[in-house]
């Protein structure tokens, strides 16, 4: 039978290998409607939970908000730190803003993306704009980890440590 | 020297509420709940003459007049931590090193404000400070700092932490409320004010992580007080931000009124490896590029503002002098262009056109007449744009244009980079500025749609 929009597949993957992912998202959620204003929370749960926003999941949010899907997306796209699709394990944020700019953000970029294109499937390399971070010039952030004066190859081998431990 | 915001960030666990609370902390709050009516806190404000320390300099306790006197109920304090403003670093050193301080600041602002619920809107790039920041609102519900009849008194509130997800535009103060309502974060109209109709339209109060932060020292030791610390003619203390070409890159919190030349050589260490200072801004990206001379500006909102710039956040950058104005323009340039939300069209096509006409310039292959095309575009987007975001988007572009006129004469008349920085390679840059498309635009907002 044909689904009716806004209509979320109720069978979570029970049997699936993913089915802890959506069951530790659900009690999420649940905390969340507790108290207002948890839209962007309730996403960054998706993607802490599956590493970026699952179909699926986005639904389970949908629904819990009384949302299409079509109107949570329209939300989610908005905002450069929600990922649309599968990542690498590790994001290497790179700043290159005036700041950063100053002090070899160019290197520190265009060293970690040479790198990337032998790793891609290991971290991926994003351009960002500023992290707060600029009294430690250059700066980025290795997944949560906030890392500053550092030359290219110092912020390479972090990266490089953060795959291995990945 | 005199430190308030910074005074505990070196304590050993400083994040901690021991630490806090062996430092002062919570005192200001029990002071104001048990000796002070909410009018007697705001009359405190009020003596100390602060300007809002998130960029518009806006008289803080005229800010609370506002909600004071607003109908509706719950009326909320929406604090303001989505720090993003190149250059700007403050805020987040104070969440990660003492958000007890901030949790403090934000209660007594929703005591003399008549406010019952609490919304914290941090960034989403700040991991630790959000951790940090919402340890310390868990420790202030186990020991009965928030919640119902705090300090057994009738005061009772909520406070929410939340966190953003990548998007400038939402330290805007109406975007911000947008975000928090789970909307995309684009901003809204004025009337109504936030104070009137705000987040989930009720009235609001939204402050900046730094105003609110000083809010304990004022009440323990009096506005006139916290007012006199302040030099030439400034109000307080004020943290600046120091980054760039500067030997000791730092937050330094200095009598607000610091000259530029005392931040940067007494406190900064000067302009790093000995060199000569170029250009320099006083408050993040939004500000302007300044020349070398204007060094000795006042660092205030109303000496800066007469200067034809912005102190905003005060995030001072410093630019040495083998930098290129052309190339750091280009950096806030494309801050803008990737920040504009796209809501209003100068701001998101001008932001556009800026970039472009930069990078042709970058290249040796911008026409004659690229000075004036910068002017214009900039001209329309401080008329037109919607909010702030555009109508300040243009100055750092702009401002290079008037104050290094002759940096960019070489660059487009005779194809040199002064300082050796910018490609000059002659290679048509990837996108085009279509003239065409730039003549519509420009045609459009003066005779159509913005006339």
């Amino acid at each position: 039978m044909a689904r009716q929009p806004g209509e979320v597949k109720r069978d979570f993957g029970e049997s699936g290998v993913a089915a802890p992912k959506y069951a530790a998202l659900s009690r999420d959620i649940e905390e969340c409607k507790k108290e207002p204003g948890t839209t962007l929370d309730m996403l960054h749960a998706v993607q802490r939970h599956f590493g970026y926003l699952e179909p699926q999941a986005v639904g389970m949010v949908a629904e819990a908000l009384g949302l299409t899907k079509a109107q949570l997306y329209g939300v989610a796209t908005f905002y450069t730190m929600f990922f649309f699709e599968p990542k690498p394990p590790v994001i290497a944020r790179v700043c290159v803003n005036l700041s950063c700019h100053l002090r070899g953000a160019q290197e520190i970029l265009h060293t970690l993306e040479e790198a990337a294109k032998q790793r891609h499937d290991a971290f991926e390399v994003e351009e960002v704009m500023c992290l707060g971070l600029c009294e430690q010039a250059p700066a980025l952030l290795v997944n949560e980890e906030a890392i500053g004066q550092v030359s290219a190859e110092e912020a390479l081998e972090k990266v490089q440590a953060s795959v291995a431990a990945s | 020297m005199e430190q308030i915001c910074l005074r505990r960030i070196h304590n050993e666990n400083s994040q901690d509420i021991e630490s806090y609370l062996a430092h002062d902390g919570y005192a200001a709050l029990r002071k104001a709940l048990t000796e002070m009516t909410p009018e007697a806190v705001h009359e405190e404000l009020r003596a100390s003459n602060m300007g809002g320390r998130g960029g518009a300099g806006f008289p803080t306790a005229m800010k609370w007049n506002f909600l004071v006197g607003a109908r509706g109920q719950p009326k909320y304090v929406l604090c303001n931590f989505d720090e993003s403003e190149p250059g700007t670093f403050s805020n987040r050193i104070i969440g990660e090193e003492d958000p007890h301080l901030l949790v403090e600041g934000c209660l007594l602002a929703a005591y003399a404000t008549g406010c019952s619920v609490i919304f914290i809107y941090i960034r989403g790039e700040y991991f630790l400070a959000y951790e940090r920041v919402k340890r310390a609102i868990e420790q202030a519900y186990e020991r009965g700092l928030i919640g119902k009849n705090i300090l057994g008194t009738d005061f009772s509130v909520e406070m929410y932490l939340r966190r953003g997800a990548g998007a400038y535009i939402c330290g805007e103060e109406t975007a911000i409320m947008n975000s928090l309502e789970g909307k995309r974060g684009y901003p809204r109209a004025r009337p109504p004010f936030p104070a009137n109709e705000g987040l989930f339209g009720k009235p609001t109060l939204i402050n900046n992580v730094e105003t609110l932060s000083n809010l304990p020292d004022i009440v323990l030791n009096g506005g006139e007080w916290w007012s006199n610390l302040g030099v030439n003619e400034g109000a307080g203390l004020n943290i600046y931000c120091l980054s760039g070409h500067v030997e000791r890159p730092g937050a330094y919190e200095l009598p607000m009124g610091t000259t530029a030349r005392e931040l940067i050589y007494e406190h900064g260490g000067g302009v790093w490896r000995g060199r000569e200072l170029k250009a320099w801004k006083p408050g993040g990206a939004s500000s302007a590029i300044l020349p070398a001379d204007m060094i000795d500006l006042v660092l205030d909102f109303k000496p800066v503002q007469a200067a034809g710039t912005i102190l905003g956040t005060a995030g001072v950058i410093v630019m040495d002098d083998r930098t290129c104005v052309v190339d750091a323009a280009i950096r806030d340039a494309t801050f803008f262009e990737e920040e504009s939300c796209g809501f209003c069209f100068p701001c998101r096509d001008g932001t556009r056109v800026l970039r472009m006409l930069l990078e042709r310039v970058r290249h040796g292959v911008a026409a004659p007449d690229t000075m004036d095309l910068i002017e214009h575009a900039s001209t329309d987007m401080m008329d037109a744009s919607f909010c702030g975001l555009g109508q300040f988007a243009p100055w750092p572009v702009v401002s290079t244009v008037r104050n290094f006129r002759g940096e960019y004469e070489s660059h487009i008349l005779e194809r040199v980079c002064p300082a050796g920085v910018c490609p000059m390679d002659g290679v048509e840059p990837d996108e085009h500025v279509d003239r065409r498309t730039l003549q519509e635009m420009l045609v459009a907002q003066k005779g159509g749609v913005l006339a």
